[in-house]
């Protein structure tokens, strides 16, 4: 993972989904996740409709961290922001430093939804990604979260019919990108 | 013989005290008597009044004739009626306790200040059984009177029995509602509770506050008839049926009932003892209440009668109530909809827009997708079949929303406003002479940043990027902005070689390409500002200038562009072609809209810069 570089700011990325037959364009933010980065960072928490938070299963730092980047997406988001927990590189089993059982746990504590994922193998990738992006649905459907307010981070373009973005911002913590 | 004398003196004597006394009872009697009368006509002053209240609609002027009523009512002064108290049904407690002095001081029956309901009646009847026993003592005839007193109070209670009975049935006709056993406390209390809800509308500034101030609300915007008026004009009917039936009782209580009457309304007005201390319920203590204290003869019976006589009082005043509150919804909902009718009859403009103009998300969205797929097929067919021109003219936004430069602006706009707020908590923190110094500093940057002069591009566009870009001292690639202007230029070579031009497609590509090199001038601009606030050492005025180079730069070069294959078209198209100016005019148009998209980073890029310049000049000090 040497040769990946590092995020400056944020790096975009969109992705056009489907969700209950609606053609969904998620508008996915890829954070920094060097510390320098972290007042820049700070500003594009607002407006986000969903977070995906990153850290290495075979990097106990990485999972120990999690607490100080959540505080900051519960402050600076909406209460209605799904937050959801991604364990990276689940294919390095054998290089395991932080058990599933002991992160589901944290994810239960915290409200988070939790999945194990591996950018390189790219398991479970899609499905974070589907899930995030239907539980979203799911509170607008719901109402709970507003699509009128300045801050969902969700947008129903009548010129770009059909098309919603979901801002979400992914922490990739050190190294875990999704090269 | 001087015995016999001193006995017949003291017969005599007490002969004249008896005489004496009933003189004044038969005074009394007169004065009760003038009393009627007075409160008769006072009664009528009162219709007369709560008719012309009726005709007002506005509150301050209904307010105004209360006024007045209270007026004429302190005026009266003793000779105040009972019923009348039904009057400030709806008054600001002030005012009736002022009604209630004033009628006190002309009453001629001690009275003492009450505390509560038991004490009030334990204390009263107490006063009644000393004063019975000295008369007992003194006369036979006292005890002759006693007997006639216990006749007459079984007969009224007879009467207010069927007094009840007629008002529960009046209660029925209007409300439909079975609510027997007026005596029984479970009664009284069941009563309460189911009119609760409407005593509260009524009862407006006491119980209900909330309620009250919709119904004021109302009333203001309406122009109802407040609930003072609607409620006096209640009790006006109530009296109505009420006073044929009360005539007989008068005259037959004639001795206590102003003893009892104030008591009652003491009781009410003062102690607060029902939920409802307002005044409405008062009118009804008359005759049920009224008479309880006095002629009870012990202490826990005349309690015993009290309370069931305050709660058949209570009974009977929250059933006005509800009917006053069913009246004045009733009013209400005539006001508003004959407001809502003016200018609509039938209602069918309102039905249309009730109905018809809110669709929900999902029908939106329904709506969106089956326009989406509408045009990515005509997208589809024009790309196929780029003679058809089918699709509306093209223009720059839709071009520009489909690369990455609105998320980069966004993205932007949020660590500017950041910026911003920083900033100001920055500033309000330092001394003013360094706050001018540090904004007139920030002043070059924010003039820098504003490009108000056009300029005219000179030389090769992709060397002078990428000289603009290595005099940013931060870790920017020129790469991909060059990438892009290569794009624009291979475009409008294509669109020089083609003999047959389809103006909607020429525009289309034109459009794309310079949108894709705006966003990539709006990537760099947002990566240089996030940079700029991140590395240390970095210089705010300089990065300001070279990304307005940078800016003026990529305007010029889209304005070359748009000049170029207006040029193109121009020379190609002949002249019998109806649709070359509206190109050209547009293309023109849409240039101004990829510019004005530059124009919006750069006035983000001049906040973040003006922030870190501000941070700069700060840590200098």
């Amino acid at each position: 993972m040497a040769d990946c570089p590092h995020t400056i700011g944020v790096e975009f990325g969109t992705r056009i989904i489907e969700v209950a037959g609606q053609k969904i364009k998620l508008q996915i933010w890829d954070t920094a996740g060097q510390e320098r980065f972290r007042a820049v960072t700070r500003s594009y928490y607002r407006g986000a409709a969903g977070a995906l938070m990153v850290y290495d299963i075979t990097r106990r730092s990485t999972y120990n961290h999690l607490s100080s980047w959540l505080t900051d997406a519960r402050n600076l988001t909406n209460p209605n922001t799904v937050i959801f927990l991604i364990g990276n590189k689940a294919d390095l089993d054998a290089q395991r430093d932080v058990t599933y059982e002991e992160a589901k746990q944290f994810a239960e504590e915290n409200g988070l939804m939790f999945v194990e994922a591996s950018a390189k193998t790219g398991e479970n990738v899609e499905e974070a990604f589907l899930e995030t992006a239907k539980k979203i649905y799911q509170n607008i459907q719901d109402g709970s979260l507003d699509l009128n307010a300045a801050e969902s981070g969700v947008q129903h373009k009548p010129t770009q019919p059909g098309r919603t973005n979901l801002n979400s911002d992914s922490q990739p913590n050190r190294d875990n990108c999704s090269c | 013989m001087e015995r016999e004398e001193e006995a017949k003196r003291m017969e005599e004597e007490k002969e004249e005290e008896r005489k004496r006394e009933l003189e004044k009872e038969e005074e009394r009697k007169r004065e009760l008597d003038k009393e009627e009368e007075r409160k008769r006509e006072l009664e009528k002053e009162e219709e007369r009044k709560s008719e012309i209240k009726r005709e007002q609609e506005k509150r301050g002027e209904q307010e105004k004739n209360a006024g007045t009523t209270q007026e004429s009512e302190t005026v009266s002064q003793k000779a105040k009626p009972i019923r009348e108290s039904k009057i400030g049904m709806k008054k600001p407690r002030e005012k009736l306790g002022e009604r209630m002095g004033a009628r006190r001081l002309g009453a001629k029956v001690e009275k003492k200040p009450l505390e509560s309901i038991s004490s009030d009646s334990f204390k009263k009847s107490e006063d009644k059984m000393w004063n019975k026993e000295e008369s007992q003592t003194d006369s036979a005839e006292a005890k002759q009177r006693e007997e006639e007193r216990q006749k007459e109070e079984k007969w009224r209670k007879q009467q207010q029995w069927e007094e009840q009975q007629k008002r529960w049935q009046q209660i029925n006709e209007g409300e439909d509602k079975k609510e027997e056993e007026d005596t029984s406390w479970g009664g009284g209390w069941g009563g309460w509770g189911t009119s609760l809800l409407t005593a509260a509308s009524t009862f407006t500034r006491e119980v209900g506050r909330g309620v009250g101030t919709v119904m004021e609300t109302v009333e203001g915007t309406l122009g109802v008839p407040d609930p003072e008026t609607l409620a006096r004009e209640i009790a006006e009917r109530d009296k109505e049926i009420k006073e044929k039936l009360a005539k007989s009782e008068q005259s037959a209580s004639r001795e206590k009932t102003p003893e009892g009457n104030t008591e009652a309304e003491e009781l009410e007005s003062e102690t607060g003892y029902t939920p409802s201390n307002g005044s409405a319920p008062t009118n009804q203590n008359e005759g049920s209440v009224g008479y309880v204290p006095s002629y009870g003869l012990g202490g826990l019976s005349s309690l015993g009668s009290l309370v069931s006589g305050v709660s058949g009082a209570l009974e009977t005043a929250s059933s006005k109530v509800l009917m006053g509150g069913l009246d004045t919804l009733e009013v209400i909902g005539r006001k508003a909809m004959t407001v809502i009718q003016e200018g609509d009859p039938g209602l069918r403009k309102k039905r249309a827009f009730l109905t018809s103009s809110k669709p929900n998300l999902s029908m939106i969205l329904q709506d969106a997708r089956q326009r989406a797929a509408q045009e990515e097929s005509d997208q589809r067919d024009g790309i196929q079949n780029k003679e058809s021109g089918l699709f509306q003219r093209p223009n720059f936004d839709q071009a520009w929303e489909n690369t990455e430069g609105p998320v980069h602006v966004e993205a932007l706009s949020l660590v500017a406003k950041q910026c911003e707020s920083k900033m100001n908590t920055l500033l309000q923190s330092m001394p003013p002479y360094l706050v001018d110094r540090i904004q007139n500093s920030n002043l070059t940057i924010k003039k820098t940043c504003e490009m108000d002069e056009e300029s005219q591009l000179e030389g090769d566009f992709a060397t002078q990027v990428t000289k603009i870009v290595s005099q940013i001292r931060l870790p920017l690639h020129s790469q991909k902005i060059r990438e892009a202007w290569a794009g624009v230029e291979e475009t409008a070579s294509l669109i020089e070689e083609k003999k047959n031009l389809d103006w909607t497609a020429v525009e289309k590509e034109v459009y794309l390409s310079l949108a894709l090199l705006i966003a990539q001038l709006a990537a760099l601009t947002h990566k240089g500002s996030e940079l700029a606030l991140i590395t240390p050492g970095s210089d705010p005025h300089a990065i300001a200038n070279s990304f307005r180079e940078l800016s003026c730069l990529v305007c010029a070069g889209m304005e070359n562009t748009v000049d170029n294959i207006c040029g193109v078209i121009t020379a190609k198209a002949s002249a019998a072609d109806p649709d070359v100016n509206n190109t050209i005019t547009n293309m023109y148009l849409q240039g101004a809209s990829g510019n004005s998209c530059v124009q919006e980073g750069m006035m983000f890029l001049s906040s973040v810069l003006q922030y870190a310049n501000t941070k700069l000049l700060a840590a200098d000090l």
